[in-house]
């Protein structure tokens, strides 16, 4: 039962300065999985969209996104994740990243830093 | 008394033959139609889990003069051959009836050699579901565990990433991180305790020199926790597919003799409606359309509709069905010198009850009763036996028939 390490990294440009910045995760393949966001090293939330703040907040910070999907599925070992960073209508979305799980009952943990400019 | 126990024995032997004559119950559809079509089980399955697998398994189900190899499987679900960015969690569980049927259509084929005929054959099949019930209350507890989990793991990957940033620099103040974040979580102090004793042992074992070393370390505190995980895990992905509700699905397949032109042999059509009051209490009806002409020309067909209920319990297994069967058979014969076919239609039933008792871990007692199909050629014939089971190694219930069972 390994565990496979995925990170990535990508800038963020924040689109306006007077809407919150909510980052989500979309886990795909029908899988379980789990996710945390840090707002630099301060954890802003587990499983649910995370309310960054606004512009100010974040410029300068980096965030990260950690993604962690055991796969359970019988009919497949793939696994994938998409994050979605919105402003308001504005949505940026960085993915869908997709990883094959080599075994079954692997655990395959994405990480996505998103360095806030 | 010699002739007593004599006839006993001739008894006891004929209703011993008499049950492995008999039809084994069918009312549920072949996992594998096409295998099923052919009663044969490949020793090779080939299961392509993307396209580029499915490409090199067609190609190497040929030899160099581009004939098919027999005793070859191959199943392939086309919606799994390639990742589903799209697909969540709860459509997955939850699917309508257009995903339920994307989710669960495979083809299935298989080759084989004849060993009576020498004839090669090749199997050709089909299943899907277009209802696929709902998740039992006990996978979604145990599902809600796994996540649990791995939102640990997410924890401290993240502290790995700020490792590799710099941000953390000691073993000792990731795992102070790590617990003071489960804890700001509102983790209980019973998870956070067992986390950081896994952590606090691996440190004490964890020698790694090099500046990698915390990294490494949090990497190896992630493989920890996925081997306390395992089993529960294990749990998850068995118990995703045992489902309670109402199941609909459909399978077919067709054998080929190859070796006589390609010429159709036997085709098959099933379709089972299921209602599943638990996983191991469920009624099940199925209704089945066989076709085949064996080498002999004798062309038999039969429409079956079956009802059956299935109970399991800890220490017994009990099982009731009923199945009527229309059936139809034409063969050749010789009627004042001429060759002439001769045809043959009626119906018949079969009515079984199967129970099994565990008495102890290796002693289970079963039973068998009922009456089996009338054929054309063997007549019929009530059957029934009680037998006593005593299992050395296998520590499991003794199952029912089932198809996959032929």
């Amino acid at each position: 039962m390994a565990v496979k390490h995925l990170d990535l990294a990508d800038l963020y440009t924040p689109k306006t300065s007077n809407k919150n910045i909510i980052v989500d995760v979309q886990i795909g393949d029908g899988q379980n999985g789990a996710y945390t966001v840090f707002l630099g090293m301060r954890l802003i939330s587990a499983n649910e969209p995370a309310n960054l703040g606004k512009k100010a907040n974040v410029s300068g910070k980096k965030t990260t996104v950690t993604v962690t999907i055991i796969d359970t599925l019988q009919e497949t070992n793939w696994t994938s994740i998409t994050v979605l960073v919105s402003e308001g209508d504005v949505i940026t979305t960085y993915g869908p990243y997709k990883v094959e799980a080599e075994d079954h009952l692997d655990t395959i943990i994405y990480k996505k830093k998103l360095i806030n400019q | 008394m010699i002739r007593k126990i004599t006839g006993t024995i001739l008894l006891f032997i004929c209703l011993f033959q008499k049950i492995n004559g008999q039809d084994v119950p069918k009312l549920a559809i072949p996992g594998t139609p096409a295998f099923s079509i052919l009663n044969f089980e490949p020793t090779a399955i080939m299961r392509p889990s993307n396209a580029k697998g499915l490409a090199a398994d067609v190609l190497s189900s040929f030899d160099e003069n581009g004939k098919l190899i027999m005793n070859l499987g191959l199943e392939v679900t086309p919606f799994w051959l390639q990742s589903r960015p799209k697909l969540k969690r709860e459509k997955y569980l939850e699917p309508n009836p257009g995903q339920a049927f994307l989710q669960s259509l495979s083809f299935s084929g298989a080759t084989v050699k004849d060993s009576a005929s020498g004839d090669n054959k090749l199997g050709a099949g089909f299943r899907f579901k277009l209802y696929n019930g709902h998740p039992t209350d006990s996978f979604m507890i145990k599902d809600a565990e796994l996540k649990v989990q791995a939102t640990f793991q997410s924890i401290i990957s993240t502290q790995r990433s700020f490792a590799q940033d710099g941000e953390i620099k000691s073993k000792q103040e990731a795992i102070d991180s790590i617990r003071s974040i489960l804890l700001q979580m509102g983790v209980s102090q019973a998870n956070v305790n067992e986390i950081k004793k896994r952590a606090d042992l691996l440190l004490k074992n964890h020698k790694d020199p090099t500046s990698d070393s915390i990294i490494n370390f949090l990497e190896k505190l992630n493989d920890v926790q996925a081997d306390h995980y395992h089993k529960l895990a294990v749990e998850v992905s068995d118990l995703m597919y045992q489902r309670k509700g109402f199941i609909l699905e459909f399978a077919g397949a067709t054998g080929f003799n190859t070796s006589n032109g390609s010429s159709l042999e036997k085709i098959g059509f099933w379709g089972n409606v299921s209602h599943y009051v638990s996983p191991d209490d469920l009624f099940t009806l199925t209704a089945r359309y066989m076709n085949q002409k064996n080498e002999n020309n004798i062309d038999t067909a039969n429409f079956d509709v079956g009802l059956g209920y299935l109970k399991k319990a800890d220490r017994y297994n009990f099982s009731v069905e009923g199945m009527l069967r229309w059936y139809k058979a034409e063969f050749p014969v010789i009627i004042g010198g001429q060759p002439a076919i001769e045809k043959m239609k009626d119906f018949t039933y079969r009515v079984a009850m199967q129970g099994s008792y565990v008495i102890s871990k290796d002693i289970s007692i079963n039973l068998n009763i009922g009456k089996d199909f009338d054929t054309p050629f063997a007549g019929s014939g009530f059957f029934s036996i009680l037998g006593l089971n005593y299992s050395i190694f296998n520590k499991k219930i003794p199952g029912l028939p089932s198809e996959d069972d032929k």
